[in-house]
């Protein structure tokens, strides 16, 4: 009974949350997830490759031990300088969900799942003027959006030894931003105009991972995911395509003793694929980015599993910029831990990161994010 | 831990963090076009050729809900009349069954007029009363009232305006020798109409409540019937004023070329627009101003306000098109000036394009129409220099074609 109202309070919970996600996403397709779940983020993402709730790597579905239920939550707070003003925001979103495990019998594990694909949220506003018949008339504007695009995916991962896991996944990438402009006057003479539409994105992509196991100290992993094309529409008409990115992942994790594994991740996103498209629609357009991660993770528990210790690292390259060339940066510095209750059916996962983006305009951005994982085994 | 406390940690962090939603505004971390916003146009838009004309009769005369005295004002030297319902030549007592008639004697008369505005700074000012021709009706002009008010023997009473006064109630009482002064012959069979006219140092005027306003002009007649039943024997004899008008020494005549609005009876300007599709079924109108220019300065009773308001037309029946509910009003008119008056029509420009759809047709009007010494006279189309025309700011539609 406990277990039935324990799942019926995850899933009745809002499968998203009003928010603000980073201002570095808001003229693009937004803000990027980086596919690590909240157990990899604690070590700055490098350990993505291997997690089996993190979705960058279809083979590291291959590590759940057993049938595993995940859900996560995500707080953030941000503080946003610019030179046009700052702002302290906050922000929740529940990144990603997640059911698998392995057939029983069989050399096959199976996943489905959603996560964030790019997260569009926010609400700016600016005071400007225009001119109208040769006279300065004060405007202020405020624009927004609500939305972003999904990762729907199902993942089957292919253990044909105990060195190699070979996986597929095939992802579902719907979306909506449902976009609103509205300029007012302080002028009350003026009366003010506002336009909303839903613009919507749909995409289908297959990646491909593999993990090797080096002896019993070394696991390598990569993948390449292909993201296909974006149909985008405008109120239901269809407007344009974007070319959404390949993905190509490389990671190593090293378990030099049972208490210590460390991982080194790169990945490698083609977003210039989409810089024409985007350039076409008026805005500034994109480039190729890079996530460099490292971390450790230090076992604190006789168990292994209870209350380790994580610590990472990482740097990005943004692929969205505000303006046409001033790119920005990110690099975020991670701890986590995590506990098991009921006989190691349920875990939560925590991780706590501090991440710093800036661009050459001057704009800055710095994010705490306290993020949460549930797992359940039942 | 204990499965339990895991299980309640479980939906505590799912509730707890799931009710941390929080939507904040932030400054636009960057400015056009980098952000877009809806790109604002204006034009200036005139009306169609030769459909911009004033047309006159709306309030005809005589029917208006206020009469107006003026002493030499500059906008109009005005004088009024009032004919009252006759008063009976004797008191009527009857019961179910009998009826008696009884001659009365009048003690004192009383005559009531209700003071809407005046000239607030105004000193001095006194309202005099003339008994006129008893059978006066609609059909007397400014002559036969103006003869009759300068005449110092048909002078009935005067009412001193307290200089404090800027409306309410003026009154004056006839008794004694005062009230052989009203002499209403038995074959006027009680009929009493009298005229209006202002005095005082200055140019200046008032405006009083006609006969088909609520406080119309009143003459009670305080009579003692000839009867031993002190019941009955005093009486109160009030009759309302229940023609009234008010004649101009120099009416305007609204003429073709120009744009008149106000006066007796009144005038009002109807013009034609043909907004550009890109206004009407793709763009937004965020303002929209209508420009009227005088051709002359406006005059009017100072101090007092007056506007010229526009609504717009349901449907194109030229003068007789009904017009909508809603209206917009300029600011005040600065008389003595030939300033631009500007209407704001945004909300009324708004309901030609849409769902609602109205025709592109404003009737102007004087707000205060019947009611006001002002007679604006603007220029149309046909008035080289004086154009009517419309402004309009306009948001041209916004592309979301954008991620």
């Amino acid at each position: 009974m406990r277990r039935l109202l324990c799942l019926l309070l995850l899933f009745t919970a809002p499968a998203s949350a009003l928010a603000q996600s980073s201002q570095f996403g808001i003229l693009d397709l937004g803000h990027p997830y980086r596919g690590a779940s909240v157990t990899a983020l604690g070590t700055g993402g490098s350990f993505a490759s291997f997690d089996g709730t993190s979705t960058l790597n279809p083979a590291s579905i291959s590590s759940l031990g057993g049938l595993t239920a995940t859900f996560s939550v995500l707080g953030e707070w941000r503080s946003w300088q610019s030179p046009d003003g700052d702002a302290s925001l906050r922000d929740s979103r529940f990144p990603s969900f997640l059911v698998g495990g392995p057939i029983r019998k069989s050399k096959l594990v199976v996943g489905i799942g959603f996560s964030s694909y790019a997260d569009r949220d926010y609400d700016a506003f600016r005071t400007d003027t225009v001119t109208l018949g040769g006279q300065r008339v004060a405007v202020f504007d405020s624009v927004g959006a609500t939305g972003g695009i999904s990762d729907i995916r199902g993942v089957v991962a292919w253990r044909p030894s105990p060195e190699w896991v070979i996986a597929v996944g095939l992802h579902l990438l719907p979306g909506s931003n449902r976009v609103r402009v509205r300029r007012a006057f302080p002028d009350t003479s003026f009366q003010s105009i506002s336009y909303r539409s839903e613009l919507s994105y749909n995409s289908f992509g297959v990646d491909i991972g593999v993990i090797r196991r080096v002896g019993s100290t070394l696991l390598l992993a990569a993948s390449v995911r292909s993201d296909g094309e974006a149909k985008q529409q405008v109120d239901s008409l269809a407007v344009t395509r974007i070319d959404l990115p390949y993905t190509f992942s490389a990671a190593a994790l090293l378990r030099p003793s049972p208490k210590i594994q460390l991982a080194v991740q790169g990945v490698y996103r083609t977003w210039s694929g989409a810089n024409s498209d985007l350039l076409r629609m008026g805005v500034p357009g994109s480039r190729n980015s890079f996530d460099l991660s490292t971390g450790v993770e230090y076992k604190t528990h006789k168990s292994g599993d209870q209350l380790p210790l994580r610590l990472g690292l990482h740097y990005s390259r943004l692929p969205f910029s505000l303006d046409q060339g001033d790119y920005p940066d990110e690099l975020g510095f991670s701890a986590g831990t995590g506990i098991r209750f009921a006989r190691g059916r349920g875990a939560i996962e925590a991780s706590l990161e501090e991440v710093f983006r800036s661009d050459n305009a001057g704009r800055k951005e710095r994010a705490t994010i306290v993020s949460l994982q549930v797992m359940l085994r039942p | 831990m204990k499965g339990r406390n895991g299980f309640a940690l479980v939906g505590l962090v799912a509730l707890v963090v799931g009710a941390c939603s929080e939507r904040l505004a932030a400054p636009a971390p960057c400015k056009e076009p980098c952000l877009a916003a809806p790109q604002l146009v204006q034009d200036t838009i005139a009306p169609l050729d030769g459909a911009d004309s004033s047309f006159a009769g709306y309030i005809l005369r005589d029917h208006e809900l206020t009469i107006l005295v003026s002493n030499g004002l500059p906008a109009a030297d005005d004088r009024a009349y009032v004919r009252f319902v006759p008063r009976a030549t004797f008191i009527v007592l009857g019961s179910d069954t009998t009826t008696d008639t009884l001659a009365y004697t009048v003690d004192s008369v009383a005559f009531r007029f209700n003071l809407v505005v005046r000239d607030t700074l105004a000193l001095g000012d006194t309202l005099y009363l003339y008994q006129l021709a008893p059978t006066v009706d609609s059909t007397v002009e400014y002559p036969e009232i103006q003869a009759g008010v300068t005449d110092p023997t048909k002078l009935l009473a005067s009412i001193p305006i307290p200089d404090s006064v800027h409306s309410g109630i003026l009154q004056t009482v006839l008794t004694g020798p005062d009230l052989a002064r009203l002499q209403i012959p038995v074959a006027d069979s009680g009929k009493l109409s009298i005229g209006l006219r202002l005095g005082g140092p200055s140019a200046t005027g008032v405006i009083l409540s006609g006969g088909l306003a609520a406080n119309s002009p009143l003459w009670a007649s305080f009579v003692t019937a000839d009867t031993a039943d002190t019941l009955v024997q005093h009486q109160i004899m009030s009759r309302a004023g229940f023609l009234t008008g008010t004649r101009a020494a120099a009416p305007v005549v609204p003429d073709n070329d120009h744009i008149t609005l106000g006066g007796i009876p009144s005038s009002r300007a109807i013009f034609r627009f043909e907004l550009p599709k890109r206004i009407t079924d793709t763009g937004t109108v965020v303002k929209a101003k209508l420009i009227l220019i005088p051709i002359a300065p406006i005059n009017g009773l100072p101090h007092v306000s007056a506007r010229v308001a526009a609504r717009n037309a349901l449907t194109d029946l030229g003068r007789k098109s009904p017009v909508s509910s809603i209206l917009v009003l300029s600011d005040s008119l600065n008389f003595g000036t030939s300033d631009t008056v500007s209407l704001p029509v945004t909300t009324l420009v708004r309901s030609w394009g849409g769902t609602i759809d109205l025709p592109h047709i404003l009737v102007v009007s004087l707000n205060e129409e019947g009611g006001s010494f002002a007679q604006p006279i603007f220029g149309s189309t046909r008035t080289p220099g004086f154009e009517p025309r419309l402004i309009v700011t306009y948001s041209l539609p916004y592309i979301f074609s954008r991620p």
